[in-house]
C-alpha cells in the first residue's frame, strides 16, 4: 500500500534521514521508535516533501509520489498529524474540520463520520481551538487530517503530554481506523502504548532504519527493544 | 444560532454602507470633502487589509499598488486625454499586472525579507515617479482639468468635479469593497487566507497550495490598491509623487492595526479615526503628529488586536 525505497532526506548538507526501506500494508500500524534526535520527525517531513531534498522511491497505492509537491502530498491520499498539534489556534474548532473539509470537495458525510470518532468536537464546535484542552487539541488535530480521507495516516506522537484518560481515547481511535483500513505510520515514546495498537514496530537510529519486526516478536523478546532504544520495558 | 449570527453581521455590514450614504446630507461643506477622501483611503485600507488581516503578509509596497493606479489613470487622462471611464479602466489592468510581477517575485521570500522586497519595489517606482518628471511632474504633479473629468455612463452625464458625484463615486466604490472583502472573509478562499496567516506549513500540509492562494491574494490586494489610486485621482484631480512614499505604505498599514486587522470594517474605522484624529489635534497645535503618536500607543496598549479586532475577541467571535 505504501512504501519508501532506498529514502534519504536532508537538512541542507547533512543526510537526516538514510537509504530507508519500509512498507506498510493497508490497515496496518507501523511504530517508529528511536531515541531523540534518531530521525523520527524528521522521516514523517520528509515523506510530507517538508524537506528542501529528498532521493528514493515513495509510493502509495501503485502510484510514484516521490516527485509530487507537499501541497499534493495530502491529496494524494497522506494525512499528517504533526508534533505538538499545530492548530489554527485563532479560529474555531468548526473553522479548523472546515479547513481540512475544503481540500477534500467538502464531503458532508465526512465531516459526520470524522465527529462520530471524537464525539466530544460536536459539543466545541464553536469554542476557538486554542482554549481547548490538550487531549482536546489533539483529537482536533486528528480529526483534521482525517477530513481528507487518507489513505495512510501519519501520527507523530499523539499522546505526548496527555493523561491517560485521553491516551485511551487516541488508542480507540487508532483502533477504529485500523478497522476501516487506514494505514497508520506512528512515532511514539511510549513503548507500552505502542504494543497495543502497532503490527510492526521499526527502530530507526541517527536516520537509519535499523531493523523491523513484528509486535508479538517484541512481546517474547524483552531484549529487543533494550538493543535499540538501550531502555527496559 | 449560526444563520442568524449571519443574519446580524449582515445587517451591521449594510448599516454601516448606509449610514455613510445618508451622511451625505447632513455633513457640512468641509466635512463632505474630507469623508469622501476617507472613504477612498478606506478602499485602499480595506485592499491591504486582505493582504496583511486575512493572510498574514506584511507588505511595505503598497504605496506602489496606489500610486499605479494613481499615475495609470491620471498620465492617461493628462498626456493621451482618455476619457475618465477609460483611465479607470486601464489602471484596473496595469494595476494587476504589477500585482502579479510583484508578487510572483516577493513571494519567494517570507516574513521581513518579503517586507524588504516589497519596500524596494515600491521605491523603485516612487523614484521613477521622480526621475521621469516630463511625465509626471514629480513633486509638483499632474492636476487634471475640470473638462477631463466628465464622462457619460448610461446614457447619462456626469461630472467628477462636482462634490455630490465624488461623494456618491466614492461611496460606491466603498460599498463595493466591503462587500467584496465580506464575501471573501466568508468564503473558502477567505478561510484558507486565514489558515495561511495561522500556520503556512500547516495549511500546506493539509493539501492547500499556499503560495497560489498568497498570489492571489497580492493581486487581489494590489489590484484593490490601484483602483483606489485610480479613484483618487479622478476624484480629486491630482497626481504626485508623494503618494509613492512609503509614508502611504504604513498609512494603510496603521488604518488596518488600528482598526482591527483581518475585520472587514476595521480598515475603514482605522481610516476614519486617524484622518480625523490628526485633523482634529492639528487644530489646537503644529505638535499634532505628536499627540496622535500618544494617542496610538494607548490605542494599541489596551486595544492590541485593534478596535474592532478587539471586539471581535471579546464579545463578537462571529464579526467577519
Amino acid at each position: 500500500m505504501f512504501s519508501l525505497q532506498n529514502f534519504s532526506a536532508y537538512h541542507g548538507a547533512s543526510r537526516v534521514v538514510q537509504n530507508i526501506d519500509l512498507e506498510v500494508d493497508a490497515g496496518e500500524v507501523v511504530c517508529i521508535l528511536g531515541r531523540n534526535g534518531a530521525g523520527k520527525t524528521s522521516m514523517l517531513h520528509a515523506i510530507m516533501n517538508l524537506m528542501p531534498r529528498r532521493e528514493g522511491t515513495v509510493t502509495l497505492c501503485d502510484v510514484d509520489i516521490s516527485r509530487l509537491s507537499a501541497h499534493d502530498v495530502p491529496r494524494a491520499g497522506i494525512g499528517y498529524v504533526p508534533q505538538g498539534r499545530r492548530l489554527f489556534s485563532e479560529l474555531t474548532v468548526e473553522q479548523n474540520l472546515e479547513i481540512g473539509l475544503m481540500v477534500n470537495q467538502a464531503l458532508p458525510d465526512v465531516l459526520g463520520s470524522v465527529l462520530e470518532l471524537f464525539p466530544i468536537l460536536k459539543q466545541r464546535l464553536n469554542q476557538v481551538s486554542g482554549t481547548l484542552s490538550g487531549g482536546e487539541q489533539q483529537m482536533l488535530a486528528m480529526a483534521r487530517a482525517l477530513c481528507i480521507e487518507p489513505k495512510l495516516l501519519l501520527l507523530d506522537e499523539p499522546t505526548e503530554g496527555l493523561m491517560p484518560s485521553m491516551i485511551a481515547l487516541i488508542r480507540e481511535v487508532v483502533q477504529t481506523l485500523k478497522t476501516r483500513g487506514v494505514s497508520i505510520l506512528l512515532v511514539e515514546q511510549r513503548v507500552g502504548a505502542v504494543l497495543e495498537v502497532a503490527d510492526r514496530v521499526a527502530f530507526i537510529e541517527t536516520g537509519r532504519l535499523l531493523n523491523t519486526v513484528s509486535v508479538s516478536e517484541v512481546e517474547k523478546d524483552n531484549e529487543i527493544i533494550k538493543r535499540y532504544l538501550g531502555v527496559s520495558r | 444560532m449560526k444563520t442568524h449570527r449571519k443574519l446580524v453581521s449582515l445587517y451591521l455590514h449594510a448599516a454601516v454602507i448606509l449610514g455613510l450614504f445618508l451622511a451625505q446630507f447632513f455633513l457640512p461643506d468641509y466635512l463632505y470633502l474630507a469623508v469622501t477622501r476617507v472613504m477612498i483611503l478606506s478602499v485602499f485600507a480595506i485592499a491591504y487589509n486582505i493582504l496583511f488581516g486575512y493572510t498574514g503578509l506584511l507588505s511595505l509596497g503598497h504605496a506602489m499598488f496606489f500610486s499605479v493606479g494613481l499615475y495609470t489613470a491620471g498620465l492617461t487622462v493628462y498626456h493621451l486625454e482618455w476619457s475618465a471611464a477609460e483611465a479607470f479602466v486601464s489602471s484596473i489592468g496595469v494595476g494587476l499586472i504589477f500585482s502579479i510581477l510583484l508578487g510572483a517575485v516577493a513571494l519567494r521570500t517570507s516574513g521581513v525579507a518579503f517586507m524588504i522586497v516589497t519596500l524596494m519595489f515600491s521605491q523603485v517606482f516612487y523614484l521613477g515617479t521622480l526621475y521621469f518628471t516630463t511625465y509626471t511632474r514629480g513633486d509638483e504633479g499632474l492636476v487634471l482639468s475640470e473638462g477631463a473629468r466628465q464622462f457619460t455612463f448610461l446614457f447619462a452625464s456626469f461630472d467628477l468635479s462636482d462634490p455630490s458625484v465624488r461623494y456618491v463615486v466614492a461611496w460606491l466604490l466603498l460599498s463595493l469593497s466591503i462587500i467584496f472583502c465580506y464575501v471573501i472573509a466568508r468564503s473558502r478562499l477567505g478561510r484558507a487566507l486565514v489558515a495561511i496567516r495561522e500556520n503556512e506549513t500547516r495549511t500546506q500540509m493539509l493539501g492547500y497550495n499556499t503560495f497560489m492562494l498568497k498570489l492571489v491574494a497580492v493581486i487581489i490586494s494590489g489590484t484593490l490598491s490601484s483602483i483606489s489610486g485610480a479613484a483618487y485621482v479622478l476624484l480629486f484631480a491630482y497626481a504626485g509623487s508623494s503618494f509613492a512614499t512609503i509614508q502611504y505604505s504604513i498609512d494603510a498599514l496603521l488604518y488596518t492595526l488600528l482598526g482591527g486587522a483581518g475585520t472587514v470594517l476595521g480598515p475603514v474605522l482605522g481610516a476614519f479615526l486617524m484622518f480625523f484624529m490628526i485633523d482634529i489635534t492639528s487644530e489646537y497645535t503644529s505638535a499634532y503628529l505628536l499627540i496622535a503618536g500618544i494617542i496610538l500607543v494607548f490605542l494599541v496598549m489596551y486595544f492590541p488586536r485593534g478596535i474592532l479586532g478587539e471586539v471581535r475577541h471579546r464579545w463578537l467571535q462571529w464579526l467577519p
